[in-house]
Protein backbone atom coordinates (compact mmCIF):
# COMPACT_ATOMS: atom_id res chain seq x y z
CA UNK A 1 0.00 0.00 0.00
CA UNK A 2 1.58 3.13 -1.15
CA UNK A 3 0.88 6.85 0.20
CA UNK A 4 -0.85 8.13 -2.43
CA UNK A 5 -4.37 9.62 -2.07
CA UNK A 6 -7.06 7.01 -2.44
CA UNK A 7 -9.14 8.46 -4.93
CA UNK A 8 -6.12 8.96 -7.63
CA UNK A 9 -6.25 4.92 -7.68
CA UNK A 10 -8.99 3.34 -9.61
CA UNK A 11 -10.65 0.14 -7.96
CA UNK A 12 -13.04 -2.26 -9.16
CA UNK A 13 -16.02 -1.33 -11.35
CA UNK A 14 -14.44 2.49 -11.81
CA UNK A 15 -16.13 3.97 -14.73
CA UNK A 16 -19.46 3.83 -12.49
CA UNK A 17 -18.69 3.08 -8.61
CA UNK A 18 -16.90 5.95 -7.39
CA UNK A 19 -15.85 5.13 -4.16
CA UNK A 20 -17.01 2.63 -1.46
CA UNK A 21 -17.27 4.18 2.48
CA UNK A 22 -16.93 1.61 5.65
CA UNK A 23 -17.79 3.37 9.01
CA UNK A 24 -18.04 1.81 12.49
CA UNK A 25 -19.08 3.42 15.02
CA UNK A 26 -18.11 2.58 18.57
CA UNK A 27 -18.46 3.74 22.53
CA UNK A 28 -16.15 3.06 25.03
CA UNK A 29 -18.13 2.37 28.67
CA UNK A 30 -16.03 4.69 30.89
CA UNK A 31 -18.23 7.90 29.40
CA UNK A 32 -21.88 8.92 28.51
CA UNK A 33 -22.26 9.49 24.74
CA UNK A 34 -21.07 12.35 23.17
CA UNK A 35 -24.17 14.76 23.45
CA UNK A 36 -23.46 14.33 27.45
CA UNK A 37 -19.94 14.34 27.48
CA UNK A 38 -18.27 17.63 29.15
CA UNK A 39 -15.13 19.39 27.51
CA UNK A 40 -12.98 17.06 30.11
CA UNK A 41 -14.54 14.26 29.73
CA UNK A 42 -13.94 14.84 25.73
CA UNK A 43 -10.72 15.80 26.00
CA UNK A 44 -9.59 13.02 27.92
CA UNK A 45 -11.28 10.40 25.39
CA UNK A 46 -9.21 12.10 22.97
CA UNK A 47 -6.04 11.50 24.66
CA UNK A 48 -6.71 8.02 25.44
CA UNK A 49 -7.34 7.20 21.81
CA UNK A 50 -4.75 9.70 20.77
CA UNK A 51 -1.99 7.75 22.93
CA UNK A 52 -3.17 4.06 21.84
CA UNK A 53 -3.15 5.23 18.28
CA UNK A 54 0.43 6.54 18.70
CA UNK A 55 2.07 3.71 20.08
CA UNK A 56 -0.05 1.00 17.99
CA UNK A 57 1.76 -0.77 14.56
CA UNK A 58 -0.48 1.42 12.03
CA UNK A 59 2.12 0.21 9.24
CA UNK A 60 1.79 1.90 6.73
CA UNK A 61 -0.77 4.02 7.83
CA UNK A 62 0.57 7.05 8.85
CA UNK A 63 -2.18 9.60 10.68
CA UNK A 64 -2.01 13.52 11.05
CA UNK A 65 -3.86 14.98 13.86
CA UNK A 66 -6.72 17.47 14.15
CA UNK A 67 -8.21 19.33 16.55
CA UNK A 68 -11.21 20.50 15.01
CA UNK A 69 -12.06 23.88 16.52
CA UNK A 70 -8.65 24.89 15.47
CA UNK A 71 -8.95 24.00 11.91
CA UNK A 72 -9.99 26.64 9.44
CA UNK A 73 -13.63 27.05 8.37
CA UNK A 74 -12.27 26.14 4.62
CA UNK A 75 -10.04 23.04 5.07
CA UNK A 76 -12.89 21.50 7.67
CA UNK A 77 -15.44 22.24 4.69
CA UNK A 78 -12.70 20.77 2.66
CA UNK A 79 -12.86 17.74 4.79
CA UNK A 80 -16.50 17.31 4.33
CA UNK A 81 -16.23 17.52 0.67
CA UNK A 82 -13.98 15.01 0.27
CA UNK A 83 -15.72 12.71 2.40
CA UNK A 84 -13.39 12.45 5.28
CA UNK A 85 -15.81 13.88 8.13
CA UNK A 86 -19.74 14.50 8.25
CA UNK A 87 -20.95 17.84 7.46
CA UNK A 88 -22.02 17.67 11.43
CA UNK A 89 -18.76 16.80 12.35
CA UNK A 90 -17.61 20.09 10.43
CA UNK A 91 -20.26 22.54 11.64
CA UNK A 92 -19.54 21.75 15.36
CA UNK A 93 -15.87 21.37 15.67
CA UNK A 94 -16.28 22.36 19.94
CA UNK A 95 -14.72 19.01 21.47
CA UNK A 96 -14.24 17.09 18.05
CA UNK A 97 -10.87 15.73 16.99
CA UNK A 98 -9.99 13.93 14.05
CA UNK A 99 -6.89 11.44 13.20
CA UNK A 100 -6.29 11.41 9.53
CA UNK A 101 -4.56 9.00 7.20
CA UNK A 102 -1.87 10.66 5.04
CA UNK A 103 -3.89 8.91 1.78
CA UNK A 104 -6.78 10.03 3.66
CA UNK A 105 -8.40 6.37 3.26
CA UNK A 106 -8.76 5.90 7.10
CA UNK A 107 -10.13 8.68 9.09
CA UNK A 108 -11.23 8.42 12.92
CA UNK A 109 -13.61 10.70 14.32
CA UNK A 110 -13.36 11.35 17.80
CA UNK A 111 -16.32 13.04 19.66
CA UNK A 112 -18.59 13.36 17.02
CA UNK A 113 -22.44 11.22 17.76
CA UNK A 114 -20.33 8.32 18.93
CA UNK A 115 -16.93 8.26 20.31
CA UNK A 116 -15.21 6.79 17.78
CA UNK A 117 -16.12 6.70 14.28
CA UNK A 118 -14.19 5.00 12.05
CA UNK A 119 -14.18 5.40 8.44
CA UNK A 120 -12.24 4.11 5.19
CA UNK A 121 -12.79 5.00 1.37
CA UNK A 122 -11.87 2.66 -1.19
CA UNK A 123 -11.89 3.42 -4.99
CA UNK A 124 -14.34 1.72 -6.53
CA UNK A 125 -16.56 -1.13 -5.57
CA UNK A 126 -14.54 -2.85 -2.94
CA UNK A 127 -16.22 -2.46 0.51
CA UNK A 128 -14.27 -5.99 1.58
CA UNK A 129 -11.44 -4.44 1.34
CA UNK A 130 -12.76 -1.47 3.20
CA UNK A 131 -14.19 -3.20 5.71
CA UNK A 132 -10.98 -5.32 6.06
CA UNK A 133 -9.30 -2.34 7.12
CA UNK A 134 -11.89 -0.92 9.38
CA UNK A 135 -11.76 -4.09 11.70
CA UNK A 136 -7.65 -3.96 11.66
CA UNK A 137 -8.26 -0.18 12.93
CA UNK A 138 -11.29 -1.38 14.97
CA UNK A 139 -8.99 -4.01 16.67
CA UNK A 140 -6.12 -1.67 17.68
CA UNK A 141 -9.22 0.33 20.20
CA UNK A 142 -10.43 -2.86 21.19
CA UNK A 143 -7.34 -4.39 22.65
CA UNK A 144 -7.06 -0.83 24.65
CA UNK A 145 -10.83 -0.01 25.51
CA UNK A 146 -13.58 -1.62 26.60
CA UNK A 147 -16.22 -1.20 24.36
CA UNK A 148 -19.66 -0.97 25.09
CA UNK A 149 -21.25 -3.58 23.98
CA UNK A 150 -24.49 -5.93 25.00
CA UNK A 151 -25.01 -9.47 24.17
CA UNK A 152 -28.56 -9.35 22.42
CA UNK A 153 -28.29 -5.96 20.81
CA UNK A 154 -24.75 -5.67 20.20
CA UNK A 155 -22.19 -3.01 19.80
CA UNK A 156 -23.74 0.04 21.54
CA UNK A 157 -24.45 3.64 19.93
CA UNK A 158 -25.79 7.25 20.91
CA UNK A 159 -28.34 6.50 18.09
CA UNK A 160 -30.88 3.20 17.77
CA UNK A 161 -30.56 2.92 13.88
CA UNK A 162 -26.36 2.18 14.68
CA UNK A 163 -27.23 -0.62 17.10
CA UNK A 164 -26.00 -4.50 16.49
CA UNK A 165 -23.01 -3.80 14.31
CA UNK A 166 -22.26 -0.10 13.70
CA UNK A 167 -21.43 -0.66 10.48
CA UNK A 168 -22.59 1.39 7.96
CA UNK A 169 -21.53 0.01 4.19
CA UNK A 170 -21.70 2.77 1.18
CA UNK A 171 -20.78 2.84 -2.25
CA UNK A 172 -21.29 5.90 -4.38
CA UNK A 173 -22.25 4.82 -8.13
CA UNK A 174 -22.90 6.66 -11.03
CA UNK A 175 -26.16 6.32 -12.78
CA UNK A 176 -26.54 8.55 -15.68
CA UNK A 177 -28.56 5.44 -17.85
CA UNK A 178 -30.86 4.07 -15.22
CA UNK A 179 -32.11 7.67 -14.43
CA UNK A 180 -32.55 9.06 -17.82
CA UNK A 181 -34.47 5.42 -18.52
CA UNK A 182 -36.67 5.89 -15.55
CA UNK A 183 -35.82 3.09 -13.26
CA UNK A 184 -34.06 4.70 -10.18
CA UNK A 185 -37.80 4.55 -8.33
CA UNK A 186 -37.64 1.08 -9.30
CA UNK A 187 -34.03 -0.11 -8.34
CA UNK A 188 -34.96 1.92 -4.64
CA UNK A 189 -37.85 0.15 -3.86
CA UNK A 190 -36.33 -3.23 -4.52
CA UNK A 191 -33.74 -2.37 -2.16
CA UNK A 192 -35.45 -0.82 -0.03
CA UNK A 193 -37.12 -4.13 0.64
CA UNK A 194 -33.07 -5.39 1.46
CA UNK A 195 -32.93 -3.08 4.03
CA UNK A 196 -30.37 -0.92 1.76
CA UNK A 197 -31.46 2.72 0.64
CA UNK A 198 -30.46 4.30 -2.52
CA UNK A 199 -30.02 8.31 -2.59
CA UNK A 200 -28.97 11.12 -4.31
CA UNK A 201 -25.16 12.02 -3.41
CA UNK A 202 -24.97 15.46 -4.32
CA UNK A 203 -28.20 17.68 -4.22
CA UNK A 204 -31.75 15.93 -3.81
CA UNK A 205 -35.19 15.20 -5.16
CA UNK A 206 -34.95 13.09 -8.11
CA UNK A 207 -32.65 14.45 -10.16
CA UNK A 208 -29.34 14.45 -8.37
CA UNK A 209 -26.40 16.39 -9.93
CA UNK A 210 -24.12 14.75 -11.71
CA UNK A 211 -26.31 11.59 -11.96
CA UNK A 212 -24.44 10.43 -8.31
CA UNK A 213 -25.97 8.36 -6.08
CA UNK A 214 -25.08 6.32 -2.90
CA UNK A 215 -26.30 3.00 -2.34
CA UNK A 216 -26.47 2.28 1.87
CA UNK A 217 -26.80 -0.47 4.28
CA UNK A 218 -29.88 0.97 6.62
CA UNK A 219 -30.15 -1.68 9.34
CA UNK A 220 -27.52 -2.59 11.49
CA UNK A 221 -28.53 -5.23 14.11
CA UNK A 222 -29.44 -9.02 12.99
CA UNK A 223 -27.33 -8.67 10.71
CA UNK A 224 -23.25 -9.72 10.43
CA UNK A 225 -21.00 -7.31 8.98
CA UNK A 226 -20.11 -10.26 6.48
CA UNK A 227 -23.11 -10.52 5.19
CA UNK A 228 -24.25 -6.56 5.54
CA UNK A 229 -20.56 -6.19 2.70
CA UNK A 230 -21.74 -8.88 0.47
CA UNK A 231 -25.94 -7.44 0.60
CA UNK A 232 -24.14 -4.13 -0.71
CA UNK A 233 -21.88 -5.80 -2.96
CA UNK A 234 -24.13 -8.16 -4.59
CA UNK A 235 -26.90 -5.58 -4.72
CA UNK A 236 -24.17 -2.78 -6.19
CA UNK A 237 -22.79 -5.72 -8.81
CA UNK A 238 -26.52 -6.14 -10.11
CA UNK A 239 -26.99 -2.11 -10.37
CA UNK A 240 -23.99 -1.85 -12.47
CA UNK A 241 -24.95 -4.60 -14.77
CA UNK A 242 -28.23 -2.88 -15.28
CA UNK A 243 -26.08 0.51 -16.15
CA UNK A 244 -24.29 -1.19 -18.18
CA UNK A 245 -27.36 -2.84 -20.26
CA UNK A 246 -28.95 1.01 -19.94
CA UNK A 247 -25.80 2.60 -21.52
CA UNK A 248 -25.54 -0.02 -24.49
CA UNK A 249 -29.39 1.15 -25.68
CA UNK A 250 -28.39 4.46 -25.63
CA UNK A 251 -25.31 3.83 -27.17
CA UNK A 252 -27.39 2.60 -30.45
CA UNK A 253 -28.02 6.34 -30.99
CA UNK A 254 -24.20 6.40 -30.84
CA UNK A 255 -24.13 9.79 -33.18
CA UNK A 256 -26.06 11.23 -30.26
CA UNK A 257 -23.49 9.51 -27.37
CA UNK A 258 -20.41 10.88 -29.05
CA UNK A 259 -21.72 14.50 -29.38
CA UNK A 260 -22.68 14.56 -26.02
CA UNK A 261 -19.11 13.55 -24.88
CA UNK A 262 -16.62 15.63 -26.87
CA UNK A 263 -18.79 18.39 -26.01
CA UNK A 264 -18.35 17.79 -22.35
CA UNK A 265 -14.72 17.35 -22.91
CA UNK A 266 -14.51 20.32 -25.04
CA UNK A 267 -16.25 22.77 -22.24
CA UNK A 268 -14.25 21.03 -19.79
CA UNK A 269 -10.95 21.66 -21.29
CA UNK A 270 -11.68 25.18 -22.65
CA UNK A 271 -14.36 26.98 -20.32
CA UNK A 272 -13.13 29.88 -18.16
CA UNK A 273 -15.58 29.76 -15.55
CA UNK A 274 -17.10 26.42 -14.58
CA UNK A 275 -19.60 26.14 -11.52
CA UNK A 276 -19.74 23.45 -9.30
CA UNK A 277 -23.03 22.18 -10.90
CA UNK A 278 -21.57 22.44 -14.16
CA UNK A 279 -18.91 20.63 -13.47
CA UNK A 280 -21.17 17.11 -12.16
CA UNK A 281 -23.16 17.52 -15.71
CA UNK A 282 -19.84 17.60 -17.88
CA UNK A 283 -18.38 15.31 -15.79
CA UNK A 284 -21.47 12.75 -15.60
CA UNK A 285 -21.71 12.79 -19.97
CA UNK A 286 -18.06 12.56 -20.29
CA UNK A 287 -17.63 9.52 -18.09
CA UNK A 288 -20.04 7.77 -19.76
CA UNK A 289 -18.62 8.36 -22.95
CA UNK A 290 -15.48 6.93 -21.72
CA UNK A 291 -17.01 3.91 -20.31
CA UNK A 292 -18.12 2.92 -23.76
CA UNK A 293 -15.21 3.71 -24.99
CA UNK A 294 -16.16 6.81 -27.67
CA UNK A 295 -12.64 8.15 -25.76
CA UNK A 296 -10.61 5.05 -24.96
CA UNK A 297 -8.73 6.69 -22.29
CA UNK A 298 -8.71 5.23 -18.39
CA UNK A 299 -6.68 8.15 -17.04
CA UNK A 300 -9.43 10.27 -18.26
CA UNK A 301 -11.86 8.79 -16.02
CA UNK A 302 -9.49 8.16 -13.21
CA UNK A 303 -8.95 11.79 -13.25
CA UNK A 304 -12.65 12.96 -13.48
CA UNK A 305 -12.62 10.70 -10.31
CA UNK A 306 -10.04 12.55 -8.51
CA UNK A 307 -11.48 15.92 -9.60
CA UNK A 308 -15.13 15.11 -7.85
CA UNK A 309 -13.22 15.44 -4.66
CA UNK A 310 -10.80 18.44 -5.96
CA UNK A 311 -13.05 21.12 -7.05
CA UNK A 312 -15.53 21.34 -4.81
CA UNK A 313 -16.00 25.18 -2.88
CA UNK A 314 -14.07 24.71 0.02
CA UNK A 315 -11.15 22.52 -1.07
CA UNK A 316 -10.50 25.38 -3.86
CA UNK A 317 -10.54 28.07 -0.95
CA UNK A 318 -8.61 25.89 0.88
CA UNK A 319 -5.48 25.65 -1.74
CA UNK A 320 -6.06 29.26 -2.46
CA UNK A 321 -5.60 30.39 1.20
CA UNK A 322 -8.27 32.51 1.22
CA UNK A 323 -11.84 33.20 1.31
CA UNK A 324 -12.70 33.49 -3.22
CA UNK A 325 -16.01 35.27 -4.28
CA UNK A 326 -18.24 32.93 -6.54
CA UNK A 327 -16.94 34.19 -9.57
CA UNK A 328 -12.85 33.93 -8.69
CA UNK A 329 -14.05 30.42 -7.24
CA UNK A 330 -15.40 29.26 -10.64
CA UNK A 331 -12.47 30.55 -12.88
CA UNK A 332 -9.83 28.62 -10.61
CA UNK A 333 -12.30 25.44 -10.33
CA UNK A 334 -12.20 25.68 -14.51
CA UNK A 335 -8.31 26.54 -14.36
CA UNK A 336 -7.85 23.10 -11.78
CA UNK A 337 -10.04 21.37 -14.15
CA UNK A 338 -8.31 22.15 -17.61
CA UNK A 339 -4.63 21.90 -16.05
CA UNK A 340 -5.72 18.22 -14.89
CA UNK A 341 -7.11 16.74 -18.78
CA UNK A 342 -4.75 18.82 -20.58
CA UNK A 343 -1.87 16.33 -20.83
CA UNK A 344 -4.29 13.53 -20.60
CA UNK A 345 -5.06 11.24 -23.76
CA UNK A 346 -3.34 13.62 -26.16
CA UNK A 347 -4.10 11.90 -29.60
CA UNK B 1 -43.31 27.43 10.69
CA UNK B 2 -40.96 26.40 12.98
CA UNK B 3 -37.79 24.03 11.95
CA UNK B 4 -38.94 20.32 12.26
CA UNK B 5 -35.59 19.44 13.29
CA UNK B 6 -34.20 21.63 16.53
CA UNK B 7 -38.11 23.32 17.00
CA UNK B 8 -36.76 26.59 17.81
CA UNK B 9 -36.29 28.48 15.08
CA UNK B 10 -38.13 29.82 11.87
CA UNK B 11 -37.67 27.14 9.11
CA UNK B 12 -36.33 28.88 5.86
CA UNK B 13 -35.66 25.89 3.72
CA UNK B 14 -37.80 23.65 2.18
CA UNK B 15 -35.96 20.50 1.45
CA UNK B 16 -37.31 17.55 -0.29
CA UNK B 17 -35.46 14.76 -0.11
CA UNK B 18 -35.62 11.34 -1.99
CA UNK B 19 -34.99 8.14 0.06
CA UNK B 20 -35.93 4.89 -1.64
CA UNK B 21 -38.17 6.76 -3.62
CA UNK B 22 -40.06 8.13 -1.32
CA UNK B 23 -40.13 12.05 -0.78
CA UNK B 24 -40.32 13.01 2.53
CA UNK B 25 -40.62 16.99 2.86
CA UNK B 26 -38.52 19.23 5.26
CA UNK B 27 -38.90 22.52 6.59
CA UNK B 28 -34.94 23.72 8.39
CA UNK B 29 -34.08 26.29 9.63
CA UNK B 30 -30.73 27.76 8.00
CA UNK B 31 -28.39 26.48 10.77
CA UNK B 32 -30.07 23.16 10.75
CA UNK B 33 -30.21 22.76 6.90
CA UNK B 34 -26.47 23.66 6.92
CA UNK B 35 -25.57 21.14 9.86
CA UNK B 36 -27.30 18.18 7.67
CA UNK B 37 -25.41 19.32 4.58
CA UNK B 38 -27.95 21.39 1.91
CA UNK B 39 -26.04 24.52 2.16
CA UNK B 40 -24.43 23.86 -0.77
CA UNK B 41 -23.68 21.63 -3.78
CA UNK B 42 -20.35 19.85 -3.10
CA UNK B 43 -21.52 19.08 0.53
CA UNK B 44 -22.59 15.68 0.19
CA UNK B 45 -25.63 14.69 1.48
CA UNK B 46 -24.73 13.06 5.06
CA UNK B 47 -24.10 9.70 4.13
CA UNK B 48 -25.16 8.81 7.77
CA UNK B 49 -29.15 8.40 7.78
CA UNK B 50 -29.48 8.59 11.59
CA UNK B 51 -28.20 12.05 11.27
CA UNK B 52 -31.27 12.99 9.09
CA UNK B 53 -33.64 10.33 11.00
CA UNK B 54 -32.43 10.46 14.16
CA UNK B 55 -34.50 13.97 14.80
CA UNK B 56 -37.58 11.94 13.79
CA UNK B 57 -36.45 9.09 15.79
CA UNK B 58 -37.87 10.50 19.18
CA UNK B 59 -41.61 10.90 17.89
CA UNK B 60 -41.45 7.10 16.57
CA UNK B 61 -39.92 6.23 20.06
CA UNK B 62 -43.25 8.07 22.05
CA UNK B 63 -45.21 6.74 19.01
CA UNK B 64 -44.61 3.11 19.09
CA UNK B 65 -43.89 2.68 22.68
CA UNK B 66 -46.08 0.47 24.43
CA UNK B 67 -44.64 1.15 28.01
CA UNK B 68 -46.38 4.23 30.40
CA UNK B 69 -46.44 7.59 29.66
CA UNK B 70 -42.79 9.42 30.15
CA UNK B 71 -42.24 9.29 34.12
CA UNK B 72 -39.74 10.35 36.40
CA UNK B 73 -37.72 7.45 35.75
CA UNK B 74 -34.10 8.26 35.19
CA UNK B 75 -30.70 6.07 33.84
CA UNK B 76 -29.02 5.58 36.79
CA UNK B 77 -26.14 6.14 35.19
CA UNK B 78 -26.01 9.14 33.38
CA UNK B 79 -29.61 10.80 34.69
CA UNK B 80 -31.56 10.96 31.29
CA UNK B 81 -34.90 10.96 31.72
CA UNK B 82 -36.88 8.66 28.88
CA UNK B 83 -38.42 12.09 27.35
CA UNK B 84 -34.89 13.44 26.89
CA UNK B 85 -34.09 10.29 24.73
CA UNK B 86 -37.75 10.11 23.40
CA UNK B 87 -37.05 13.91 22.28
CA UNK B 88 -33.61 13.92 20.82
CA UNK B 89 -33.50 10.62 19.77
CA UNK B 90 -30.00 10.04 21.51
CA UNK B 91 -29.27 7.66 24.29
CA UNK B 92 -27.57 9.36 26.89
CA UNK B 93 -25.41 6.41 27.91
CA UNK B 94 -24.61 2.84 27.19
CA UNK B 95 -26.61 1.85 30.30
CA UNK B 96 -29.64 4.00 28.88
CA UNK B 97 -30.42 0.48 26.96
CA UNK B 98 -30.44 -1.56 29.75
CA UNK B 99 -32.42 1.67 31.94
CA UNK B 100 -35.39 1.94 28.87
CA UNK B 101 -34.90 -1.32 27.62
CA UNK B 102 -38.62 -2.41 27.99
CA UNK B 103 -39.61 1.21 26.37
CA UNK B 104 -37.27 1.20 23.65
CA UNK B 105 -37.27 -2.67 22.76
CA UNK B 106 -40.55 -1.97 19.80
CA UNK B 107 -38.93 1.03 18.47
CA UNK B 108 -35.71 -0.83 17.98
CA UNK B 109 -37.59 -4.04 16.17
CA UNK B 110 -39.22 -1.72 13.72
CA UNK B 111 -36.07 -0.13 12.83
CA UNK B 112 -33.90 -3.20 12.03
CA UNK B 113 -36.88 -5.93 11.78
CA UNK B 114 -34.92 -7.52 14.60
CA UNK B 115 -33.81 -7.71 17.95
CA UNK B 116 -30.46 -9.54 18.24
CA UNK B 117 -26.85 -9.00 17.18
CA UNK B 118 -25.09 -11.55 15.12
CA UNK B 119 -21.98 -9.73 13.89
CA UNK B 120 -18.77 -9.62 15.66
CA UNK B 121 -18.20 -9.10 19.18
CA UNK B 122 -15.20 -7.11 20.96
CA UNK B 123 -12.40 -9.43 22.53
CA UNK B 124 -11.44 -6.31 25.02
CA UNK B 125 -8.16 -5.34 26.89
CA UNK B 126 -5.72 -7.94 27.60
CA UNK B 127 -5.12 -7.29 31.10
CA UNK B 128 -8.77 -7.58 31.81
CA UNK B 129 -10.04 -10.71 29.82
CA UNK B 130 -11.95 -12.88 32.09
CA UNK B 131 -11.53 -16.44 32.47
CA UNK B 132 -13.34 -17.33 29.04
CA UNK B 133 -16.62 -17.38 30.09
CA UNK B 134 -18.62 -20.86 30.32
CA UNK B 135 -20.66 -21.22 27.10
CA UNK B 136 -24.19 -20.08 27.20
CA UNK B 137 -26.85 -23.49 27.36
CA UNK B 138 -27.71 -22.13 23.47
CA UNK B 139 -24.10 -21.96 22.71
CA UNK B 140 -23.81 -25.48 23.96
CA UNK B 141 -26.42 -26.36 21.92
CA UNK B 142 -25.29 -25.05 18.98
CA UNK B 143 -22.03 -26.89 18.98
CA UNK B 144 -23.33 -30.38 19.37
CA UNK B 145 -26.23 -29.13 16.61
CA UNK B 146 -23.08 -28.34 14.31
CA UNK B 147 -21.86 -31.72 15.68
CA UNK B 148 -24.74 -33.98 14.73
CA UNK B 149 -25.18 -31.92 10.80
CA UNK B 150 -21.56 -33.17 10.28
CA UNK B 151 -22.09 -36.97 11.27
CA UNK B 152 -25.85 -36.37 9.49
CA UNK B 153 -27.78 -37.58 12.88
CA UNK B 154 -30.80 -35.26 10.87
CA UNK B 155 -33.12 -36.40 14.04
CA UNK B 156 -30.45 -35.32 16.86
CA UNK B 157 -30.25 -32.05 14.62
CA UNK B 158 -33.90 -31.43 14.35
CA UNK B 159 -34.55 -32.15 17.83
CA UNK B 160 -31.52 -29.69 18.60
CA UNK B 161 -33.06 -27.15 16.47
CA UNK B 162 -35.76 -26.84 17.82
CA UNK B 163 -34.49 -26.74 21.55
CA UNK B 164 -32.60 -23.85 20.42
CA UNK B 165 -35.38 -22.31 18.91
CA UNK B 166 -37.42 -22.76 22.53
CA UNK B 167 -34.41 -21.26 24.83
CA UNK B 168 -34.28 -18.38 21.79
CA UNK B 169 -37.65 -17.82 21.83
CA UNK B 170 -37.57 -17.23 25.21
CA UNK B 171 -34.80 -14.91 25.50
ZN1 LIG C 1 -33.52 24.18 13.29
ZN1 LIG D 1 -27.86 6.49 30.64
Amino acid sequence: MNQTKWFLQSGPDHDIAISTRIRLARNITDYPFPSRMNDLQRQELNERIGKVLSTADTAPLSFTYFDMEQTDDAVRWSMVERHLVSPQFARYPEGRYLYLSEDERVSIMVGEEDHLRIQVLTAGLDPTEGLALAQKMDGIFDRAFRYAFDQQLGYLTECPTNLGTGLRASVMLHLPALRRNGSIARISSTVSKLGLTVRGAYGEGTDPAGDFYQLSNQITLGISEEEAVSNLSGLAGQIILQERKARQTEAENHLAVEDRTYRALGLLKSARLMSGDEFLKLSSALRMGLSLQIIDCDTLLTALNSLIFDVGAATLQKGAGRLLPEQERDTLRAQVIRERLESICRD
Amino acid sequence: MLCRKCGKHNATSHIRQTVNGKTTELYLCADCAREMGFDHLFTPTSFDFDDLFGAFFGNNLLKGSTAPAPSAKRCPECGASFYEISKSGRMGCPACYRSFSEELMPSIARIHGATNHTGSHPRGPEETIEVAAEPSPVEKLKASLAEAIETQNFEEAARLRDEIRRLEGAE
